[in-house]
């Protein structure tokens, strides 16, 4: 049964990997904002299934954590992709 | 017990492919906008999926309580930093789509009496700045 859930973490790995491809290569702003809140969601889904992996329920508070500092970050992010944009 | 596992495996691997789902969107999508809207509601729902795969893998009530509220904050802020993210790569200029025809801001801008930040390319700029900050 432990196949089915590494398999799944190998696709939320590819998943970052392609934000991380998208943040590299911009070629906004806006853009590398974006591919951020896709590492937020992707690795809260990554602390989820680790969870079960590793049969460690108390991760499942790390995750909620990560939520709520995913959020407030990607709010300023956003913030910050306006005013960088409002100079120029 | 073993059938509830398998669900949970299964619905675990649903929502990793709606997670992957959404950085190939990030990787294909030609703009911003669409790039957003990839990522706040493929990867939200996915992570709704694995969430809830992982209460069935473990149904323990410290778990449902734990996943539930990760449900509520992620479900309630999920689309206010989708919203936050297009506004922000709206605002900004360079984020002209070029396969998205509808330019709903503007026109909504040009109706009498709805001036603001959001003027089209077209319109001139509102006096006295755009909203207070």
């Amino acid at each position: 049964m432990s196949g089915l859930w590494t398999f799944a973490l190998v696709l939320v790995a590819g998943a970052v990997l392609a934000a991380v491809w998208r943040a590299l290569r911009g070629p906004t702003p806006a853009d590398r904002a974006v591919a951020a809140e896709a590492v937020f969601v992707a690795s809260v889904s990554a602390i989820a299934i680790l969870s079960v992996l590793l049969d460690a329920p108390l991760l499942l508070d790390v995750a909620l954590v990560a939520v709520l500092v995913g959020f407030l970050t990607t709010i300023g992010l956003s913030h910050f992709v306006d005013r960088t944009e409002d100079r120029t | 017990m073993t059938a509830l596992a398998v669900l949970a495996g299964m619905l675990g691997l649903l929502g990793a492919a709606l997670v992957a789902l959404a950085g190939l969107g990030l990787i294909r999508l030609p703009d911003p906008l669409t790039r957003a809207t990839a990522v706040s509601k493929a990867a939200s729902l996915g992570a709704v999926l694995v969430l809830l795969a992982v209460l069935l893998a473990d149904p323990q009530p410290r778990t449902a309580v734990v996943i539930g509220l990760i449900l509520v904050a992620h479900l309630v802020t999920s689309p206010l930093s989708g919203l936050a993210l297009g506004r922000a790569a709206y605002r900004s200029g360079t984020a002209r789509p070029p396969v998205t025809r509808v330019d709903e801001p503007a026109t909504r801008a040009r109706r009498p009496g709805m001036t603001g930040p959001h003027a089209g390319p077209g319109e001139p700029a509102p006096p006295g700045g755009s909203e207070p900050r």
